[in-house]
């Protein structure tokens, strides 16, 4: 009986070291921000994700409760024809940052729940490919 | 005659730089065509690129669905048109949806109108598309989107300003500063004054 406990609590002890060792995400969002938008349309989220880790950091997707959707995007250009695609995986390299800017990476937000006002506040999180979220509270500016 | 020659220097100096060349800090659009007089559809305002009332035209290229480029680019017009003073008057800012397929003339003015309510956005037909694009040199490319869904504009990025007489006259990549803009809208207002 008492070895059934022991075992037990070695059980719980080893399962409670699967839970993420760094319950805090290895990145920070500086900066971000959100283009006003009409409640119709589409806009972008921008900011600049800052790794201290020792360790490369893949990101693998967005979430935000503004819109329908939100998915990474980098703005390609071909001399002056510039498009965009969808990436769903974008590495910021340890000790670095990776930058969200206009013309280049962002987060296309499409199918707004509501108007985006300037001086406003929006929520975003970004996803790390093991699963945990950089959460942010972007600046809505015009 | 050493000061005659000196004068002479001078004058011809005034007159190389009277002639345009440096004048500007756009980059000079080449071919400087007039534009063509399609009418384009907006709402309410549809407009002809030829018929310009005198004014000085800023133009550039897009779609509504844009979340990046197009906004970027409206916004640093809303700061454009800001510093304009008086002149504010004498330049139209046009928005041209290259997105035929989706955009109406009233989404296109919807969403340049988010940016400044006297901003006006039109959306050419497939026909005038391919009249107007030459013109400024422009291109627009359509991809099916890589998860099946929906399509992916690709678009020239420049904005054109377009002088009074119609004629396509300068070109500013995308992120351009605003200020060498507005000294170009000035510079250009002062040598063709209001008729």
């Amino acid at each position: 009986m008492r070895k059934r406990a022991m075992l037990l609590a070695l059980a719980l002890s080893l399962l409670s070291g699967c839970t993420p060792a760094e319950p805090k995400p290895p990145l920070r969002a500086e900066h971000a921000w959100v283009r006003a938008a009409d409640s119709s349309g589409t806009t972008a989220g921008y900011l600049t994700l800052v790794n201290d880790s020792d360790h490369d950091v893949a990101m693998v997707g967005a979430e935000t409760a503004l819109a329908r959707e939100v998915q990474m995007h980098e703005t390609l250009h071909d001399g002056a024809l510039s498009r965009m695609q969808q990436t769903t995986r974008l590495v910021v390299p340890a000790h670095g940052k990776l930058e969200f800017a206009p013309g280049g990476n962002h987060l296309m937000i499409m199918g707004l729940a509501r108007t985006l006002e300037p001086g406003t506040r929006a929520g975003l999180a970004l996803r790390i490919e093991d699963g945990r979220l950089v959460t942010m509270d972007a600046e809505v500016r015009r | 005659m050493r000061r005659a020659g000196w004068l002479t220097g001078m004058a011809l100096f005034a007159a190389i730089a009277g002639c345009g060349g440096g004048r500007y800090e756009g980059t000079p659009v080449e071919s400087a065509l007039s534009a063509p007089g399609t009418r384009l559809a907006g709402a309410p305002d549809t407009i002809s690129l030829s018929n310009t009332g005198g004014k000085l035209t800023l133009l550039t290229f897009g779609f509504t669905e844009c979340p990046d480029i197009c906004p970027t680019t409206l916004s640093d017009w809303r700061r454009v048109r800001e510093h304009l003073g008086a002149d504010t008057s004498r330049v139209r800012f046009v928005f041209v949806s290259v997105d035929h397929r989706r955009d109406t003339p009233a989404s296109a003015a919807a969403f340049a109108r988010q940016f400044d309510p006297t901003f006006i956005g039109v959306a050419p037909d497939s026909a005038q598309l391919k009249t107007l694009l030459p013109y400024f040199d422009a291109e627009a490319v359509y991809t099916p989107a890589k998860d099946g869904h929906g399509l992916e504009v690709g678009h020239t990025t420049h904005s054109y300003l377009i002088d009074a007489k119609g004629r396509i006259s300068l070109m500013y990549t995308f992120a351009t500063e605003p200020e060498p803009i507005v000294r170009d809208i000035h510079r250009m207002v002062e040598a063709e004054p209001a008729r």
